[in-house]
């Protein structure tokens, strides 16, 4: 059974990339454009992975990556988190509130699908 | 220090001028080989043979006897100090300003410039950081390059891809093309607009480069006239402010007549004209320069050490930044504010310079706020022109530097930094 994917991500053109890759690979993806009724998303998905951008429009990335891992069911669902803020503080942020990965745009397709494939492996 | 090079002025300043060896020992009735062992350093020089060189090489005795100015050779050192990998001969600091015064001219601007860039660099950088608009166009333009990177990635893996979803990646990676190039001329233009606002300074801050333009006097500000700045500075309004204070409750005449009255002496000069310290500080070194009138350098710094004005002279150097030597009198009035010291400090040269330092308070902005307090201390090295040598005699002489970087006293309990030399 394929693993599952949901692609949080508001920029369209990279959803698009990043789905056609990833599916390209046998990963199930499923989109979400914003950062609003993510949770509800997650509930009826139950993905393997979750990738979430860090800026996103409603609900920023590491909001959603706190009310995740204060949810039970989620909290050891893995997120890897993508940013175009490189800096240590954000970082340092999103690992305080429990991500699995970081990773920096841009970054190259074989780097994200290997992380996909390892955060999916358990 | 100054008798190793006053040999290499006098040998420099006579080619200058053109005399052979012998010529000019035979005008000031020495022998030649006596001025050969003089100009190369190997023998000392002073009193009527020194006044006699300076008279036919016709330099004033004072520029041939020490040289070059202090403030030259304290940010040579300094530029010495700045990179601790190249293997500078500080020791001969004063022959190469002696013997190529040019060049340490020269080195000395472009280490003034140099720090100035650093200084400039780091607002900029500051500035960038901080803008809200820079930071959102720079997320915008790494989305935009993810989104191209992987697209072009996709379209250049070999893979067959259907001719629709070709097209499509094709479509994107264009548009995404577009919106970086339209980010990219945003960003430009937004810096680009800024740029009249950034002022990239010269290697002086702009109260410094106005003061030096004007002497520390104007005409135009003494009889209630404005001068416009040129660049907004706080620091130069305040000065501008404080100038016409100044000039308000002690024109030049009125210094004038209370100098005749009561001399130089700064507290009795405030008496005098009944004004507060600090601003009979601030006319002493805003003086129209007098033939007979001492010479005075002021330093100003607030509470966190921030030197607020500064006028150097060419025997003491003052830091543009910091408080300059913990062990200055400017320092000790912090704690005691409104009541003036009098001291004598000591370079490391030799030189005594007089020094009147007091702490000034003035309301603060609002209840539970700290007064505002600046230091400042006036000094000058034309002691006699103030006190009498009785007076003199009575004050504790103080060992000090200019700054620490620079210092040569390297058993100085006040030392912060290492001597470039020790």
């Amino acid at each position: 059974m394929a693993k599952r994917i949901l692609l949080v991500e508001d920029e369209p053109h990279i959803v698009e990339a990043l789905s056609f890759v990833l599916m390209k690979e046998g990963f199930s993806v499923t989109v979400q454009s914003t950062g609003e009724g993510v949770l509800d998303r997650l509930a009826s998905i139950s993905p393997d992975l979750v990738i979430l951008d860090y800026m996103l429009p409603g609900q920023s990335g590491l909001q959603i990556l706190t009310e995740m891992r204060e949810t039970e069911r989620y909290a050891d669902t893995p997120v890897l988190m993508l940013t175009a803020k490189g800096q240590t503080k954000d970082r340092a942020a999103a690992e305080n509130a429990g991500v699995s990965r970081f990773m920096t745009k841009p970054f190259a397709n074989s780097e994200i699908v290997a992380v996909a494939k390892e955060l999916t492996r358990r | 220090m100054a008798r190793t090079l006053v040999g290499t002025r006098i040998r420099e300043r006579r080619r200058d001028k053109g005399f052979t060896q012998s010529a000019l020992a035979k005008t000031v009735g020495i022998s030649a080989p006596y001025l050969n062992l003089i100009e190369h350093n190997r023998r000392g020089i002073a009193g009527r043979t020194l006044s006699a060189l300076a008279d036919a090489l016709e330099i004033p005795l004072k520029e041939l006897a020490e040289g070059a100015d202090q403030t030259l050779l304290d940010r040579l050192l300094e530029a010495a100090q700045s990179d601790p990998s190249v293997l500078v001969e500080a020791d001969r600091l004063e022959e190469f300003v002696g013997r190529f015064p040019g060049w340490a001219r020269l080195l000395k601007r472009l280490r003034d410039q140099t720090v100035s860039h650093g200084d400039d660099l780091a607002a900029l950088s500051d500035q960038i950081n901080r803008d809200p608009y820079f930071s959102e166009a720079m997320h915008l333009m790494l989305s935009n390059i993810t989104a191209i990177r992987s697209t072009a990635e996709i379209l250049t893996e070999g893979d067959a891809l259907p001719e629709t979803m070709r097209d499509r990646f094709i479509g994107n990676l264009y548009k995404e093309v577009l919106r970086l190039s339209d980010s990219a001329s945003d960003i430009l233009n937004h810096f680009d607009s800024q740029s009249t606002e950034i002022s990239i300074s010269d290697d002086k801050a702009p109260s410094e480069t106005f003061w030096s333009n004007f002497g520390f006097f104007s005409e135009a500000l003494e009889h209630g006239g404005e001068i416009d700045p040129v660049e907004p500075d706080p620091r130069l309004k305040r000065d501008l402010s404080l100038y016409r204070d100044m000039a308000d409750a002690i024109p030049v005449d009125t210094l004038t007549r209370a100098v005749d009255a009561v001399g130089y002496n700064p507290l009795a000069l405030a008496h005098q004209t009944k004004t507060p310290l600090n601003l009979v500080f601030r006319r002493l070194a805003h003086a129209p320069q007098g033939r007979d009138a001492p010479e005075f350098g002021l330093m100003e710094c607030d509470m966190a050490g921030g030197v607020l004005f500064r006028k150097p002279l060419s025997s003491l150097a003052l830091p543009r930044r910091s408080g300059g030597c913990p062990l200055w009198p400017i320092h000790a009035v912090a704690a005691r504010p409104g009541e003036p010291l009098r001291s004598l400090i000591k370079m490391p040269s030799g030189e005594v310079l007089l020094t009147f330092s007091v702490a000034t308070q003035e309301p603060p902005s609002d209840y539970h706020l700290p007064a505002q307090q600046t230091l400042s201390m006036l000094f000058t090295p034309d002691i006699s022109k103030i006190l009498e040598r009785s007076e003199r005699d009575t004050l504790p002489i103080i060992a000090v530097g200019a700054q620490c970087s620079i210092c040569p006293r390297t058993d100085c309990r006040a030392r912060r930094d290492g001597f470039i030399l020790g």
